[in-house]
């Protein structure tokens, strides 16, 4: 087998699955919603109407307003930016990092394993919060970007990434020692072939199914996650907002006034549906083992 | 099937109406707390210490005020907030109000039998200013003679502190200076008699309900860590005994779970409402507000620029609508633009800058920020709660609006936010509140002295300083009132080193069966005075 | 002889439902049975590891196990320490020989090396000190009061979870592809998607406030309350408060738990041994449970061990919503309180119940799938 082949094949695999290529579509329409915000919401996500304070939906605010009389639309439109570049850059980054550093931890064993896996129930140990506030100090007195929004991001990010990356390292730890001992490793090894090699060309594709899985649930709980340190102030700066934050907001409000929970509760949950089906589906398709 | 038959077990117990409180005490001892005589109400989190001398947060003062009492109180009943006798039947002053005397009580007997007597008070202060027992909430009574010197440890004999029994039942007070409202301060838990006995034999367990010994209308009974306080009427109390026999104070951090506590009838009580909902309470009758001895304002830091220049500071003042943000908040907070909140002596709407944005964009113009683009960043901090976040997104909203500024905010979590506040660089602009301790406006005028470790705008006014100092000796009001008027005027329209925003509520909920329910300013509730319905 | 560690096993099992069932009737479970529980546990477990032969490996994994618990007390301590702000700081500034007088006290006026010296002594003697914002508990005082709420919650949560999420991922499994399945996982994935700080709200709405019979038949609604047959919103202090709790914190494990179980039982079915064991002409049932089944389970077990101490040691966003006494409130807001001691306390106990939970967790792979090399 071609490396590389199994990606042409999966594609044309995740062609059959029809509820895969909804979730797709969605997706990738909140991402098209969220990179033109600032042409397609109706007004600028921080104008507050001062008469128009927690109104229902009506034509002139199809969402309704919130608390400051600002539209909630707008405030939903943007709140993308912000939720959809928080979990897909820290999946991403916690993956890339999780994922290399459990399959290293595996594939050695011994005592490299050992050591490694040691370090990795330190690091879930120490308490997050002392981490991420750290963190945020650290990043809010070095300014890295001169955007009010990526300021308003980057101690999030940081702080999500270096957080994520422990649980994926020791899932991945364990896939790898399974088909470490598998039959064709084990012939690969008797013809010679270099521990990266094997690593990469036949170890990795081989466990893409519970990565992606993983992945996909990564993706919504750091969306989540975000959204809790919003809640506890350790988050996004205001007067930008996520979905996480909105729905937050809202969660309590639910008899007072549903329009300020149902409509960010729903982006919310409906982008994370999206993406865990999306999930399956890709899991489903890209597994090679699947279709041998 | 098994789990259908949990269910109904589930059910089965649901079964019973169940309005009563059952409870098991620490001795073992059973006890039921009927409905109609106990009042179920909230606090925010675990008392952090049930010592009075030595506790500073609200959950344990309140309580610490069921259970205890001072020399003096409030007259809660009136909006003037008299003062009436409590421990102490009459007091004189001397030497024009830098000696004071207080007769005691006769026959008030601590809840162990022991009766009370004037060495218990000075015990009490013995305590807290020891430097050992390392009290946090002691600059209150630093207008004693030599009382900052010992909790200083610069004075290590406590009998040069301007505290003595006089007798077994008068006690004397010399101050440092003559003060007109030095009874005032005898209201506050820090000045509460204390037993000395009892606190040195079970050492820091002494709280525990089975240790404690008070004399106030209530008297602990269960102390269930983390979860529930159950207070039951003192027998012995001096007093006419209280209406409701028992009080059970349910700890819950969320504002909001509170909430459904109350509207699912659990709970009679409730202070601290949570912010977002208060427009859909103020319809309700439970709800009742009243604009308390609270002042909400901003802070600049004057070394930052740009508000290093005054034409500035004063310009960000004139550029805020007060009466948006109070509609924003929309619980009945009142637009404050002088220093003395209202319902406090002294608050006159005269003093301080009203809402002009022409006048401010021409304050800009002149020290030379015409161009807002130019105009350095400028950074808002707060700490991370609802009501402040909202404030500060209105806030940022109007100066962009009416003055064209960018502002950063900076919402932080608690101790980073107090952290940021000691430097000059972190923050250009801050949030910060203050309640009075007792009713008098020197509570709110000590925050800015240049030696206030409270005012942390960096800002020092001589002339200021000598107008509180001359303002706190005087005992005539009127001349109180004109000294007070001058430190405003440099305080609030021509330094602004703050703003002062709004005057905040007391809102709280109360249940339909709670009766003789009286709001005040100072958010005191001594359920002594509240009955039951039946 | 053999039987005697299969024997020991179950009949923990059935003590432990014992402990279960004494909970949820009375309220409390006697003294007597818990420590007969720990007994037979202990003892059954320790069987299985020497029977296993595991026994050098477990006690190499304690003592590395150890070294860890001080690295991680090492660096929390003084992680702590470069956090912004002090335990004492409050909006009222205080004055400056008031400060000093607190941090002596408190002996936080001593060098940081001295302070971390005295901490680690006094952790190795077992006094983990006292609460800077509790004034007079003791820290430990504190942790047996909250811990064993959390646990009760979290431990209700896990079975909850396993109970729905294992055989929900079967079912998908067995029936892949088809319309079970589809159901079976849009179940999970709903799970999932829904975040606990709006499915405590949402259940609350429902089952405490009647939703939608309160607005629809007020009689029937009056009724409900009068008998009290609707659900507390908040609190813990009868099983009736256990049940909405219980429900918000597991049901996420329980979707992710389906899910997994589904994606690796389908690895596995398609993996090569089964096709094997399937050419020999086994039943598929015989197939599904006897190889698929155990060899699907690895993944799960490793999502198990952070998920069995993470949800063991409480959910901070379900104890603030339900007022539940537990621990994980402490998590969050002894950090924001700057109450070092208590902050260093409840880091040492989620680790030890981390390594613990790995290191079962390491045991089963060697149970379950004995290729497998454990370190």
């Amino acid at each position: 087998m071609k490396s590389g082949g199994w990606l042409v094949e999966g594609f044309h695999e995740l062609k059959k699955n029809r509820l895969a290529w909804v979730c797709l579509f969605f997706i990738a329409f909140v991402c098209l919603v969220a990179l033109t915000a600032r042409w397609i919401s109706p007004y600028p996500f921080d104008e507050q109407h001062i008469d128009h304070l927690l109104e229902g939906p009506s034509s002139q605010f199809w969402f309704g307003t919130d608390k400051l009389g600002r539209d909630l639309l707008s405030r939903i439109i943007y709140g993308a930016r912000m939720s959809m570049a928080v979990g897909i850059i820290t999946a991403v980054i916690s993956l890339l990092i999780g994922a290399l550093y459990g399959a290293v931890s595996g594939w050695f064993g011994g005592w490299i394993d050992a050591v490694m896996m040691r370090v990795v129930d330190i690091a879930y140990s120490i308490p997050s919060l002392v981490i991420m506030i750290l963190v945020k100090v650290i990043f809010d007195s070095v300014a890295l970007f001169s955007n009010p929004e990526l300021k308003a991001l980057t101690g999030t990010l940081i702080a999500l990434s270096i957080v994520g990356w422990v649980s994926l390292a020791r899932l991945v730890r364990g896939q790898v020692l399974q088909v470490k001992e598998m039959a064709y490793i084990e012939a690969g090894q008797a013809l010679g072939f270099g521990h990266w090699q094997l690593l990469f060309r036949h170890v990795l594709p081989n466990i893409m199914g519970p990565i992606i899985v993983m992945l996909t649930f990564r993706i919504p709980a750091n969306i989540l996650f975000e959204s809790f340190l919003s809640f506890i102030g350790l988050g996004l700066q205001p007067p930008f907002s996520s979905w996480g934050v909105l729905a937050a907001d809202g969660a309590d409000l639910l008899e007072s006034y549903p329009h300020l929970i149902l409509f960010p509760g729903a982006a919310l949950y409906l982008t994370m549906m999206a993406f865990q089906l999306l999930g399956d589906g890709l899991r489903d398709a890209f597994d090679p083992k699947m279709r041998l | 099937m098994k789990f259908f038959g949990c269910l109904l077990i589930f059910l089965c117990l649901g079964c019973q109406p169940q309005k009563d409180t059952p409870l098991v005490l620490k001795s073992g001892e059973r006890r039921v707390l009927p409905y109609g005589e106990t009042l179920s109400t909230v606090i925010t989190s675990e008392p952090p210490k049930i010592d009075w001398l030595l506790s500073s947060d609200t959950d344990s003062s309140w309580i610490e005020e069921q259970i205890m009492q001072g020399l003096v109180q409030f007259d809660l009943s009136q909006p003037g907030l008299k003062l009436l006798p409590a421990l102490a039947t009459h007091w004189q002053q001397k030497d024009k109000g830098q000696r004071w005397v207080f007769h005691l009580r006769k026959n008030v007997v601590w809840t162990d039998g022991v009766s009370f007597q004037a060495q218990h008070v000075v015990d009490a202060f013995e305590r807290i200013l020891n430097p050992a027992s390392a009290a946090i909430a002691v600059d209150n009574i630093f207008p004693i003679q030599n009382a900052k010197k010992y909790n200083q440890g610069l004075i290590t004999h406590f009998n040069r502190v301007g505290v003595k029994a006089l007798g077994p039942l008068t006690v004397e007070f010399v101050l440092e200076q003559p003060m007109a409202f030095f009874p005032m301060l005898l209201t506050h838990h820090t000045t509460f008699p204390i037993r000395k006995d009892v606190v040195e034999k079970h050492g820091e367990l002494w709280t525990e309900p089975e240790n404690i010994v008070t004399l106030g209308p209530y008297k602990m009974i269960h102390w269930h860590h983390d979860s529930r306080l159950v207070l039951e009427r003192n027998e012995t109390y001096w007093g006419e005994p209280p209406a409701i026999k028992y009080l059970v104070f349910y700890m819950i951090g969320k504002s909001s779970t509170s909430l459904r506590m109350f509207e699912r009838g659990k709970i009679d009580f409730m202070r601290d409402l949570p912010s977002s909902e208060i427009p859909r309470l103020r319809q309700k009758p439970e709800f009742h507000y009243l604009p308390g001895l609270r002042l909400y304002y901003y802070g600049f830091k004057i070394k930052k620029k740009p508000f290093d220049d005054k034409r500035v500071r004063r310009a960000i003042a004139l550029a805020i609508d007060r009466s948006e943000i109070t509609k924003v908040l929309g619980g009945g907070q009142q637009p404050l633009k002088s220093w003395v909140p209202m319902g406090m002596f002294g608050f006159d709407p005269q003093w301080g800058l009203d809402f002009n944005v022409t006048k401010a964009q021409k304050l800009m113009k002149e020290a030379g920020y015409e161009d807002a683009t130019r105009v350095p960043p400028i950074v808002l901090g707060f700490n991370t709660e609802e009501k402040h976040r909202r404030v500060a997104e209105n806030i940022q909203a109007q100066l962009k609006r009416n003055l064209g500024l960018r502002v950063e905010l900076k919402n932080e979590e608690w101790k980073t936010f107090l952290n940021g506040l000691r430097s000059d660089s972190v923050y250009s602009l801050f949030r910060l509140g203050w309640v009075a301790d007792y009713a008098d406006p020197h509570n709110f005028f000590a925050i800015m002295t240049s030696f206030s470790v409270n005012n942390r705008t960096g800002w020092e006014n001589e002339q200021y300083d000598t107008l509180v100092a001359k303002a706190v000796k005087e005992t005539e009001p009127e001349t109180r009132l004109r000294l007070y008027g001058k430190a405003q005027a440099i305080l609030v329209e021509e330094e602004m080193p703050v703003i002062p925003l709004f005057t905040d509520v007391n809102q709280v909920l109360v249940s339909k069966r709670v009766t003789n329910y009286n709001n005040n300013v100072l958010d005191l509730y001594h359920f002594k005075d509240m009955g039951l319905k039946k | 002889m053999t039987a005697i560690g299969p024997l020991l096993f179950w009949l923990s099992f059935l003590l432990g439902l014992a402990m279960v069932l004494f909970d949820l009737v009375y309220m409390t479970v006697p003294s007597l049975l818990v420590t007969i529980f720990w007994v037979v546990f202990l003892v059954s477990f320790f069987w299985g590891v020497i029977k296993q032969n595991l026994l050098p490996f477990f006690i190499k994994r304690l003592l590395s196990s150890l070294f860890v618990v001080f690295v991680i007390a090492t660096l929390t301590f003084f992680l702590l320490r470069l956090l912004p702000g002090g335990p004492f700081d409050e909006e009222k500034a205080l004055p400056v020989h008031v400060k000093k007088n607190i941090e002596k006290k408190y002996g936080l006026d001593k060098p940081v090396h001295i302070q971390y010296w005295s901490h680690i002594s006094g952790i190795t003697q077992g006094h983990l000190g006292y609460s800077y914002k509790y004034e007079g508990r003791e820290v430990s005082e504190i942790i047996k009061d909250a811990f064993p709420v959390s646990f009760k919650l979290g431990f209700y949560a896990l079975l909850l979870s396993f109970l729905i999420g294992v055989p929900l991922g079967l079912l998908a499994a067995a029936h892949h592809g088809t319309r079970w399945d589809s159901a079976a996982m849009v179940v999970a994935i709903s799970g999932i998607s829904l975040p606990s700080f709006l499915m405590a709200p949402l259940l609350i709405y429902i089952f405490s406030f009647g939703w939608p019979i309160n607005h629809w038949f007020p009689g029937f609604y009056q009724w409900l309350v009068d008998y009290d047959i609707l659900l507390p919103a908040a609190l813990w202090h009868s099983p009736r408060h256990y049940i909405l709790p219980v429900v918000t914190l597991g049901i996420r494990p329980a979707a992710f738990i389906a899910r997994l179980t589904r994606a690796s039982v389908l690895d596995v079915i398609h993996s090569d041994f089964v096709r094997t064991a399937r050419a020999k002409g086994l039943s598929d049932k015989v197939v599904l449970y006897h190889h698929v089944l155990r060899n699907s389970l690895v993944p799960v077990l490793t999502y198990a061990g952070p998920l069995v101490a993470g949800i063991l040691s409480g959910s901070f966003i379900v104890e603030i919503i339900f007022a539940i006494p537990g621990i994980a409130k402490y998590f969050v807001q002894s950090v924001f309180n700057r109450d070092y001691p208590l902050i260093m306390a409840l880091t040492l106990l989620f680790s030890v119940m981390l390594i613990l939970a790995n290191l079962v967790v390491d045991l089963l792979y060697k149970v379950v799938d004995p290729r497998i090399e454990v370190s």
